[in-house]
Formats: structure tokens, sequence, C-alpha cells
């Protein structure tokens, strides 16, 4: 009888064994990657220098003209802000070590791009970067090639001219920076 | 001796059934769906694709082959298993299903009636026969007996949108593709 049931195990063991797998239905996964893009190229006016030498220029200051432009295109997959800060927290006279103070140089911005600051603004340090293109709470939409400008000006504020604060001949000097920042 | 003479009779025994039983069952699979292209990879690195959207053509190729006795017809269902597109980190940024448009083409079909259902948008499963908006492709002829089985080859074309704003990332989903009897 063992032996019987033996057989019969054996023989059922071998019909399963030959089965074949019929497939139906299958899986497919879908992934989709988003690689972030953010970018920001300063594309003319990289270098703005201001030569002050004349009384006019010392009483009056300097307006903004072609050659004191800053351009810059942003492409942002995301919401972004722009923020604007000198390097330091005053121009530093490379001659005399003498500084002169970041407010006498204002700007302006202009160009295409949206949520551009309006005004006329001073430049600051670090510690208190201006968000020249859109706010925290209300940031730029995401976009390419979006087209700014940096309309600068030097010392043309009523009331605190390059005279009045009596500096010495000196190159002063800083580095700004543009800092594109996701939202 | 007498134990091992049985022993042998028996593995005999079970290779001569084990193979015949091989013979009878042999047969063409009563279903068959076979898939070429089956991971899908929407992968945004340019502008243009942020503004636009990307399209993978062709992507995948879907051949199915199946004999049944039915008369009511067949049916390729597609749906996915989860009720978004999530992203792996805040489920705020999760993609909805119809989002991603899967636009199928017939390549070639022995089943003259086999057609593609313009209404087929992608939800989330599982199989519900009461919703015909998960068929993406069906036909109504079956076959018999010895009479060759039912072929059809199909190509699907995945596009999905702009995705300025989103977050980077990875964004996931499976899609179940069901082939049934109607």
């Amino acid at each position: 009888m063992r032996k019987l049931l033996l057989g019969v195990a054996m023989l059922l063991f071998a019909q399963m064994g030959f089965g074949q797998a019929i497939k139906d239905n299958a899986v497919i996964p879908v992934s989709i990657t988003l690689n972030s893009i953010l970018r920001l190229t300063v594309t003319s006016g990289g270098n703005i220098q201001f030569v002050v030498n004349t009384i006019d220029q010392y009483t009056g200051g300097i307006s903004n003209q072609d050659q004191y432009t800053t351009m810059f295109t942003v492409s942002s997959s995301r919401d972004f802000i722009v923020e604007m800060y000198a390097e330091d927290a005053t121009f530093v006279g490379q001659e005399t070590g003498l500084t002169m103070d970041l407010d006498f140089l204002r700007f302006t911005m202009a160009g295409t791009g949206p949520s551009a600051l309006a005004g006329l603004n001073p430049l600051t340090a670090a510690g208190s970067a201006t968000e020249i293109v859109g706010t925290s709470g209300t940031p730029a939409d995401a976009g390419g090639q979006l087209d700014y400008e940096i309309l600068w000006e030097l010392g043309t504020e009523a009331g605190n001219s390059l005279l009045e604060a009596n500096l010495p001949a000196d190159i002063y000097i800083t580095n700004v920076f543009l800092s594109l920042v996701p939202q | 001796m007498n134990t091992v003479r049985t022993f042998f009779i028996f593995l005999i025994l079970f290779l001569a059934i084990g193979f015949s039983s091989n013979k009878l069952k042999a047969q063409d699979p009563l279903k068959d769906l076979r898939v070429i292209g089956n991971f899908i990879q929407f992968n945004y690195s340019t502008l243009n694709h942020f503004n636009n959207g990307i399209e993978l053509t062709d992507w995948t190729r879907v051949r199915i082959r199946f004999k049944y006795t039915g008369t009511n017809g067949w049916e390729l269902r597609i749906f996915a298993l989860s009720n978004k597109i999530h992203f792996e980190g805040n489920s705020t940024y999760d993609i909805e299903l119809e989002d991603l448009e899967i636009i199928p083409n017939i390549i070639s079909s022995n089943d003259a009636s086999a057609s593609i259902n313009i209404d087929f948008t992608l939800g989330q499963g599982p199989y519900n026969p009461s919703i015909p908006d998960q068929v993406l492709v069906s036909g109504n002829e079956g076959t018999v007996l010895e009479d060759p089985p039912v072929e059809i080859e199909i190509v699907i074309t995945y596009r999905l949108g702009p995705m300025m704003n989103k977050p980077e990332g990875i964004y996931f989903v499976n899609l179940n593709m069901l082939l049934v009897e109607k």
C-alpha cells in the first residue's frame, strides 16, 4: 500500500513538473526624474568702473549709461528669487585702505524678466542682501532666458554727494554677488 | 533486493508517465502577453523638457497571443497601482495619473475587430470590469480548438506634460497591464 501511495505521489509530482507558465499580465514601472535647472548668467557688465574726475561728478554723481549696466539672464525650473549683496561692508580703497560707503552706489532694475525690484535702491552688504528679483513671499515665476538689467549710478543721491564725503583719491573696490535662490 | 527492484520499477514508471504527460500537456499558452520596453523613464534635464514635456514615442511594444473559447471578445487593460504618481518627498508634489498620456497604436492584428479605446484614461486599479476607461485596446474575435490564436501587436507612446516649478527628484508609479476576456 505504501508503495502504491508512493507511486501515485510520484505521478502527481510528474504532472506538476511539466506545467507551463501562462502570462496574461505585466507590470510596467514608470519613473520620472526631474533634474533641477538653476542658471544665472551675467551676459554684460561684469566689471563696472566709475571714474570720477570732474567737480560736477563729485557733486552730482554719475548717472547710468550703457557702460554702467549689468545684464544677466536667469533660467530656472523653479520659482526663484535673485539676491544681490556686496562682498565687503564698504568699498575699500586700494591705495589708502580707506573706505567709501556702499550706498553711494545705487541701482534700478530693468529688463523683460518678471518681478524685478522697483525704484532706486542702494547696494547693501552680505548681512542684508537685497532681493532684486522676486521676494521670499512672492518669488518670480519659473522660466527660461529671463532677461534682467541692473542700471548702476554713483553718488547721485541729493544731500549725499561724493564731494561732501571728502574722500581721498583712490580706487575703491568691492565685489558684488548675485545669488539665484529656488523657492 | 526486492525493495531495489520495486524502486526501479517505479522510477521507470515515473519517467514514462512523466514524459507522456509532457506530450499530452504541450500546447500553445492560452494567454501570452509579452512586453518589450516595460520600464518607462522620463528624464527632465533641459528647459525644453520642463516647458513642453516629454514624449516617448512607441516606447513599449506589446505582443498578445492567446486562445479562448468565449464569444464576448477580449480586452487589454491598463491601470495604476496607486492613485498618484508619487514624489519621493512631500506628497504635495505628487503628479496626477491623468497627466500621463498613454497612446496605443495597433501595428498588426489578425483580429479585424481590434480597436483602440479613445476614452482611455489612466486611473487607479484594481481591475474592475465596470470601468470601461481602463480598457486600452479591445476586440471581439476569439479562437476555438485548432484555430490559430489571436495575435495582436501594439506600440504605446507615453507623453508627460510641463513640469515647471516641480521640485527635483524622483516620481514613481507602477502600471499593471492585464489581458482579460470580456
